[in-house]
């Protein structure tokens, strides 16, 4: 019998099966979407993500691109964007996955995903941080396979339980403020009385 | 210059960066099936409008003296600008109005106009009637009397304003009302409900242009495809009541002031309503056309995926041993039975930050659908390119 769609490992579209997930493997291949976050040059000096208008800042600090299959972009040499999976990766409540670069861009120079773990009950697109590191500019074209997607089994979470990252749910790549929860308590944590 | 002027102002105001580039190439393929020989170009505007305008004949004409005349050789047949309302542009469920834009393209080509325009009565006698009625008031009494031009001529020239008025609005009205049968038959429900949910406020259920007829009967005569054509109860009894109420409110009598657009009203009988239903639903082939079956398969195979967050970009079908990218008409249906059915399920299968806010979720909704076509596209052309070059 068929497992409801909660419970079921989806990793959609596969657009040539046979290929990214191959019984020698013990990943399955990804490819790069359509759309890419390209940093611009601003006024903006830093990015600070104890800022209250950190958030703001970064959607001044983004610009959006998509790159229909069967185009390129091209990345040149110390060039940063945030790029997507093509494919949206639905995780069961134990199963979790680890996203890494193919080593063939690799040796390119291209550095594909640094954060790379996705928590069970994760649904949506992958970001991937894309840096190319080397001396010559790198064409990305959406629709190669560019990294691969490693799936383990996890124990301890319920059927249920959801991923509640900000990344939950994503259609595009994003961007965050990794102090949200934090940033109150860090920001007094200097200046506060101690205790008497 | 005119010509060039129009062709430029598809790019005068248009904001690109918002058009959403996943509607496009389903979309074009959903009208290349029924119009093969067309290309489409969207765009979004600052009108809070659908619209739809041919302009390969004015590119035609405007280079066939010039040197440039043998590139227009290159154009297709027809190259449609479709134009939707920048503010709505991430709302998809509410493209689904643009069936009936691509209607208007069917209209045309087809010649529509032909099979029923020439079976309508033009009140003749009524027009007569107003004219003569109009032009002894102006005429006036006394002094007034001497000043103006002799009665039967202002008569003759009254009635004369008034025939082309009524005529001119029965013609655009039937072309809409026969639109509307087409983004039935090119995207059943959905399209009713684009529409009832974009231009039916209470209050402009009545109203009506020399271009656009009342909403109410628009209202009716889409009901009255929906309801032999599509299993609604089958699918969720929410829908068929929600169909059901509209009917009502579609069947009262349209209160209509304006004298010319009563006339236009009267000439639009139930006889030919039901010209137009017959008219626009053989315009398109049944393989064409959305089906009951399908939308019924549809609900049961796509809105599981949708209802827990994962776009629908291939769906296990009965039919096919593998799974298939659905078509933009399937997503469409399926989103909206999700808004206007399942919406609260769909609430409590997101993320808890999403969920509990209506409007995040509806956005997440539109995402969804957004996303699945460009995937559902993106399985769909890999697929044909390399079936090609295997072959």
């Amino acid at each position: 019998m068929t497992k409801p769609v909660k419970e079921r490992l989806i990793i959609t579209p596969l657009l040539a099966p046979d290929k990214q997930v191959s019984d020698a493997a013990a990943s399955v291949d990804v490819r790069l979407g359509q759309k890419f976050q390209v940093p611009r040059r601003t006024k903006l000096s830093q990015l600070n993500h104890l800022d209250a208008e950190h958030e703001r800042n970064l959607a001044r600090y983004i610009d959006e691109t998509f790159v229909r299959i069967g185009d390129w972009f091209v990345l040149h040499p110390r060039q940063f964007v945030l790029g997507e999976t093509l494919e949206w990766v639905h995780l069961p409540h134990d199963l979790s996955a680890y996203v890494v670069g193919r080593s063939s861009w690799g040796r390119d120079g291209l550095i594909i995903a640094t954060a790379t773990g996705v928590h069970p009950g994760y649904s949506g697109i992958l970001t991937l941080e894309i840096s190319n590191i080397g001396e010559i500019p790198v064409y990305l074209w959406p629709g190669v396979t560019i990294a691969q997607l490693f799936i383990q089994q996890v124990g301890g979470s319920e059927v249920g339980d959801r991923d509640q990252s900000a990344f939950q749910g994503s259609t595009e790549p994003r961007s965050a403020n990794a102090a949200e929860a934090d940033r109150r308590i860090i920001k007094n944590i200097k200046d506060s009385p101690w205790p008497s | 210059m005119p010509s060039l002027y129009q062709i430029l102002g598809i790019l005068s105001g248009a904001e690109i960066n918002i058009t959403p580039a996943e509607l496009v190439p389903p979309l074009r393929r959903s009208l290349r099936n029924i119009l093969p020989h067309a290309e489409i170009l969207l765009r979004s505007g600052p009108d809070l409008n659908y619209s739809i305008d041919e302009i390969a004949d004015d590119i035609r004409q405007f280079f066939s003296e010039t040197p440039l005349a043998t590139v227009t050789e290159n154009l297709p047949r027809a190259l449609y600008v479709m134009s939707i309302p920048s503010v709505e542009a991430n709302e998809v469920l509410l493209h689904a109005i643009l069936a009936h834009e691509a209607g208007h393209g069917i209209y045309d080509e087809r010649r529509l106009a032909d099979e029923i325009l020439p079976k309508v009565e033009v009140p003749a006698e009524q027009i007569k009637e107003l004219a003569r009625a109009i032009a002894s008031e102006q005429h006036g009494t006394g002094e007034q009397k001497n000043k103006t031009i002799s009665f039967p001529l202002q008569e003759i020239a009254v009635r004369d304003l008034l025939t082309q008025v009524v005529t001119g609005t029965i013609s655009s009205w039937v072309t809409e009302l026969t639109c509307d049968v087409l983004g039935v038959m090119i995207f059943g429900p959905a399209y009713f409900f684009a529409f009832t949910h974009l231009f039916s406020t209470l209050a402009m259920l009545d109203e009506a242009s020399q271009s656009h007829p009342p909403p109410r009967l628009r209202i009716r005569l889409m009901c009255s495809c929906l309801r032999p054509r599509f299993g609604l109860k089958e699918v969720d009894s929410r829908i068929d009541d929600l169909i059901g109420k509209w009917e009502v409110i579609g069947g009262e009598d349209v209160n209509q002031g304006q004298v010319a657009f009563k006339l236009a009203l009267n000439s639009i009988s139930p006889q030919i309503l039901a010209l137009v239903e017959h008219v626009g639903a053989a315009a398109i082939p049944d393989s064409l056309a959305y089906s009951s079956s399908q939308f019924v398969d549809d609900v049961n195979e796509i809105l599981p995926l949708l209802k827990e967050n994962v776009p629908a970009a291939e769906v296990p079908r009965n039919s096919c041993p593998d799974p298939e990218p659905p078509e933009m008409a399937h997503l469409l249906n399926v989103g909206w039975v999700l808004l206007l059915a399942r919406f609260q399920e769909f609430r409590e299968n997101l993320p808890t930050q999403i969920g509990a806010d209506a409007l995040a979720s509806q956005k997440q909704l539109n995402k969804l659908l957004l996303k699945s076509f460009e995937l559902a596209e993106i399985k769909r052309r890999w697929t044909e390119v390399a079936n090609q070059l295997k072959g």
